[in-house]
């Protein structure tokens, strides 16, 4: 399957934080041909892709997606709802998806502006004061929907000029792409390594799969791929991540030095082009809690650089995704099993 | 236990803290320690995280001694165009602290100065306003930014230029007393003989989230932890006394409470009991601000029963810090005594 | 209101000192002859049933013992007493109230100033000096707000239900299964009860449990607050029933419990009320630990939750005891 077909399925999909497994069947189903494939207690979904098992690695991206949830049913077919990493600002005028008993569709519309005071016309949205409208009559939906019940905004498939393509969540299931690129690149390779693609649950609400899903497989190193800021005109004040460059490689304590510097060599061998990023603390991924699970693990970031991130509108080019996924398979490739301990060791 | 040679000038703990080991790149120090502490201790590693683990073999309960090698430092995470360059913080260093400082970079251990802006420059509104990270740079001398790109890696780490010292009347100053003072205390510890089952922790990454002794006492699973720390003392005319949490000079500080654990009251009656005995000066560290490698013992695995032990230490997370070697002569006389204890 | 929960919400029990609330609950476990034992982080854990080793019926159901309160940080010269918080809650509430100590001493919480937070407050003993202050207590003793028990017909008031009430509605649920012997008989799962403590810290007794034993699902039992007050929000409301908390600050609820949940409900010809929580729960630690625990949490309403004066309907515990047993026995 080509890349933005994947990515273009996984992310018009729907798997807010906690119900991955809505994805589950059909990430299954993709992986498969890789490995075996199962899902553990938090819903991270695990591909085994056998190698000669001397050592293993471990490829994590996220699947969930930032999403609402139904705090309480209003008058006249009104959804009362709280976010998580929704900008409310992003949500006015917005199309929205109901998972309830059925799926069904909502809007989220605002006060029209003549109707507003000075005061609310200059201040910022909060959650508090939208409300999502289905149309239905109360007595209507309260067969179909109640609270905690969970809504995902509804996507909207584009492609753009330069190979750049806009679409929602590509945070992070462009990750799970590179996953799924990778897979295919080490199709035609011989790996020492066990390798494990993670697709890993609940990220969003603070990287809670990652940790059991690591613990479980015990991997050597870990490497977590998920999305950075670039920075351009709406993106990061200082730095120079740039859509189409390459995979952002991270350095800093959240890092194992010799792995990232061994991944910088395998880049410059094989002319994968590739940026860096400085993180002086706490990542923001997965691969923090990765690096404190198992028994410790010699971890990577490697962050595929987007736009708009957290709105529906994320915008990412491809090459940038096919390249993170290649540069994972020859990191693969060219570490020999006995080479693990040396390679991860202080 | 006579420790003067060693907290002397060009003693163990001025080469200590000489050291470079910010969180995340504390190779230097492991080395150093490792090689001290070989001869003492029955078995010795270094783990997944970097942390070093030593065993002195003894029958009865598992018992972890804690101290973390690394320092609060700066990384670089950038270049402007002018060759200077831009950082952040490895750790918590508050932003008022790093003005006007000399910093050596890497393990080649450059010079560089951080800079900021003249006063006579600023406007009265820039005048109010407090410093970021932002408003200042590096300067290593280079004039373009090719020259600091060729010279100095993308993530390379910065430590204080601090020179270790003598300091009023028995008092000593240097930089990394958080934890080397600590680091040292343990490397004092595991000379002598015990009847437990002792394992020595120097931890990595303490100072960016305890992230080096989760994976150790994860995989130890220790009965009981202490951790040997340099703490908070704003023993300051400025500080009302119930705010100034140690004092210096009144000896090691046994915690009650801090933002990640509360500590076990039958361990701490037992070490205040061995002070008591042996006449070892000793207080309360009394503040419940700031967290600890202790949080890691009852936060992984079956949980543990804890104490902290901690040296007082002026100004931790600047550029220099002030302890008194009585306090560490102390500390590592009560630890000893109350091992021996078990 | 009977001796069991008189005992339970009147025992001492700060976090991080939990030995009294522990021996009433230990006492009444071997009153009532099930095995227990006490883990390194203090919480008390009893197992009921069996399985044949298989994991998918290993199940935990928690509930934290731990109640929040003050600790003694610096005794200044002249005896007044300098404090810290154990748990999160507006410790301005409490000045001008009466605290107690373990040991059974007591003080007048005051404020150096209106509206003080916890470094402005301080106790006063009645003494004059430090000296005389040691007499009575220590840097590092902890004490809770004094407070009054008022049964009223429909409801109790008193300190600490929120969560002594989630311990005696699993203390009654081990009661009932041990009566009905035909359906401990036919328990075909391992039920780990919990007793945790440190949670009004963070949940850490109940890590080390869920560790320990690494359960396929856990089931915590917890307060919430009820919305139905004046100037209140929310819609979890006294007397009207327990409720399934399907996401809080840091946890999600996992889809199998809620089902599960649902199913227990349905069974008894109940609709259970959906909460969203705004704060942090025992779920937190539990789910992750290990490889994952399935988990999910029973909430039952309490009026002016964290709070000296608390406020608990007896119906809705007598519901809770009724969805605990029922969860289990599925």
């Amino acid at each position: 399957m080509e890349d933005k077909e994947l990515l273009k399925n996984l992310c018009m999909s729907h798997g807010p934080s906690g119900r991955e497994h809505w994805l589950g069947d059909y990430v299954a189903e993709v992986f498969s041909e890789f490995g075996q494939v199962t899902r553990d207690n938090l819903n991270n979904t695990i591909v085994h892709k056998k190698g000669k098992g001397k050592g293993k690695i471990m490829l994590m991206a996220h699947l969930d997606e930032v999403f609402m949830i139904i705090t309480e049913i209003k008058e006249n077919g009104f959804l009362a709802f709280k976010g998580n990493g929704i900008d409310p600002k992003t949500l006015v005028s917005k199309e929205v998806i109901i998972h309830g008993k059925e799926t069904i569709h909502g809007i989220i519309g605002i006060k029209p502006p003549h109707l507003m005071k000075e005061e609310d016309r200059k201040k910022a949205v909060t959650i508090d004061s939208l409300l999502i409208d289905t149309g239905y009559s109360n007595e209507s939906l309260e067969k179909i929907v109640k609270p905690g019940d969970y809504v995902t905004v509804k996507g909207n498939y584009k492609e753009l000029l330069n190979n750049n393509v806009s679409v929602k969540t590509v945070d992070d299931r462009g990750g799970v792409v590179a996953l799924y690129r990778c897979a295919k690149e080490l199709r035609n390779i011989d790996h020492d390594m066990d390798v494990y693609f993670v697709c890993s649950a609940q990220e969003e609400v603070g990287h809670r799969g990652a940790k059991t899903a690591t613990n479980r497989i015990n991997p050597d190193i870990g490497i977590a791929v998920d999305v950075t800021f670039d920075c351009g005109m709406y993106g990061l004040e200082h730095g120079d991540t740039e859509l189409g460059k390459g995979g952002v490689i991270c350095i800093g304590p959240n890092i194992h030095p010799k792995v990232r510097k061994h991944l910088m060599k395998v880049c410059k061998e094989y002319n994968i082009p590739f940026q860096l990023e400085v993180e002086a603390g706490n990542t923001g991924t997965d691969a923090w809690d990765i690096q404190v699970a198992g028994e410790g693990v010699a971890t990577l970031l490697i962050s595929i650089p987007i736009k708009y991130m957290h709105t529906s509108v994320e915008t990412v080019n491809m090459d940038d995704i096919k390249n993170t996924g290649y540069m994972m398979a020859k990191l693969i490739e060219s570490i020999k099993g006995e080479e693990v301990e040396e390679l991860v060791c202080f | 236990m006579f420790l003067d040679e060693i907290l002397q000038k060009d003693g163990l703990l001025d080469k200590l803290t000489s050291l470079s080991g910010p969180s995340g790149f504390e190779g230097e120090v492991r080395g150093f320690i490792k090689e001290q502490v070989t001869p003492y201790v029955d078995e010795i590693f270094v783990d997944r995280m970097g942390n070093i683990i030593v065993h002195k073999k003894g029958k009865g309960k598992k018992v972890i001694v804690d101290a973390h090698m690394d320092e609060v430092g700066f990384i670089i995470t950038g270049y402007n165009d002018d060759g200077s360059l831009r950082f952040s913080a490895l750790g918590g260093i508050n932003a008022k602290i790093i003005p006007s400082k000399t910093v050596l970079i890497g393990p080649n251990k450059i010079p560089g100065v951080i800079g900021a802006k003249p006063i006579h420059l600023q406007g009265a509104e820039e005048r109010e306003k407090g410093l970021n990270y932002s408003d200042c740079c590096i300067d290593i001398g280079a004039t373009t930014r090719k020259q600091s790109e060729d010279l100095i890696e993308l993530g390379e780490y910065v430590v204080f230029d601090t020179e270790y010292d003598e300091f009023g009347e028995g008092l000593i100053k240097g930089k990394a007393f958080d934890d080397r003072v600590g680091c040292l205390v343990l490397m004092e510890a595991l000379k002598e003989k015990y009847d437990v089952d002792l394992y020595g922790v120097f931890a990595v990454q303490e100072e960016v989230g305890e992230r080096g002794a989760f994976i150790s006492s994860l995989n130890l699973k220790g009965d009981l932890g202490i951790a040997l720390e340099g703490t908070i003392c704003a023993d300051m005319p400025s500080v009302p006394k119930h705010l100034r949490a140690t004092e210096v000079g009144k000896g090691p500080a046994i915690s009650i409470m801090d933002l990640t654990s509360i500590f076990d009251v039958d361990v701490a009656d037992d070490i205040m009991e061995v002070g008591d005995n042996l006449n070892i000066p000793y207080q309360r560290r009394k503040a419940i601000a700031g967290g600890n490698d202790a949080a890691t013992f009852h936060g992984t695995g079956f949980g543990a029963k804890i104490a902290t032990i901690s040296v007082p230490c002026r100004y931790i997370h600047s550029s220099v810090s002030v302890a008194s070697k009585e306090d560490i002569k102390n500390t590592v006389k009560l630890l000893v005594e109350y091992l021996k204890t078990l | 209101m009977n001796k069991l929960f008189e005992d339970l919400i009147g025992a001492f029990g700060v976090s991080g000192h939990e030995e009294e609330i522990r021996s009433v609950i230990v006492e009444n476990l071997n009153f009532l002859e099930v095995e227990n034992k006490v883990d390194s982080m203090g919480n008390v854990i009893a197992v009921l049933g069996k399985s044949n080793g298989d994991e998918e019926k290993k199940v935990m159901i928690s509930s934290n013992m731990d109640t929040m309160g003050f600790i003694v940080m610096y005794i200044e010269d002249n005896g007044f007493l300098r404090i810290g918080k154990v748990g999160e809650f507006d410790e301005s509430t409490f000045v001008n109230n009466m605290v107690e100590f373990e040991n059974g001493n007591s003080g007048r919480v005051c404020g150096t100033k209106d509206s003080p937070k916890i470094d402005e407050m301080y106790i006063d003993l009645g003494v004059e000096s430090r000296e005389e202050a040691l007499e009575l207590v220590r840097e590092g003793d902890v004490c809770t707000i004094t407070s009054n028990v008022i049964e009223e017909e429909k409801n109790i008031i008193a300190p600490a239900l929120d969560n002594r009430v989630g311990c005696y509605m699993s203390l009654k649920s081990i009661e009932k299964l041990i009566e009905n012997k035909e359906s401990l008989e036919k328990l075909n799962k391992e039920i780990y009860f919990v007793f945790s403590t440190q949670n009004t810290l963070g949940g850490r007794g109940a890590r080390a449990a869920a560790y320990e034993i690494n359960p396929m699902y856990a089931l915590v039992i917890d307060g919430e607050k009820a919305g139905d007050t004046l100037g209140g929000s929310g819609k979890f409301s006294l007397g009207k029933g327990t409720g399934i908390k399907f996401m809080d600050r840091t946890l999600l609820m996992h889809h199998e419990v809620k089902e599960q949940l649902e199913k227990v409900y349905e069974k008894m010809d109940k609709k259970p009320h959906y909460i969203f929580g705004e704060t942090q729960g025992e779920g937190k630690t539990i789910h992750k630990e290990g490889v994952g625990v399935k988990t999910g949490t029973l909430v039952y309403p309490v009026r002016y939750k964290d709070t000296n004066m608390e406020m608990v309907n007896y119906k809705d515990i007598e519901e809770g005891i009724e969805v605990i047993y029922n969860y289990i026995i599925e």
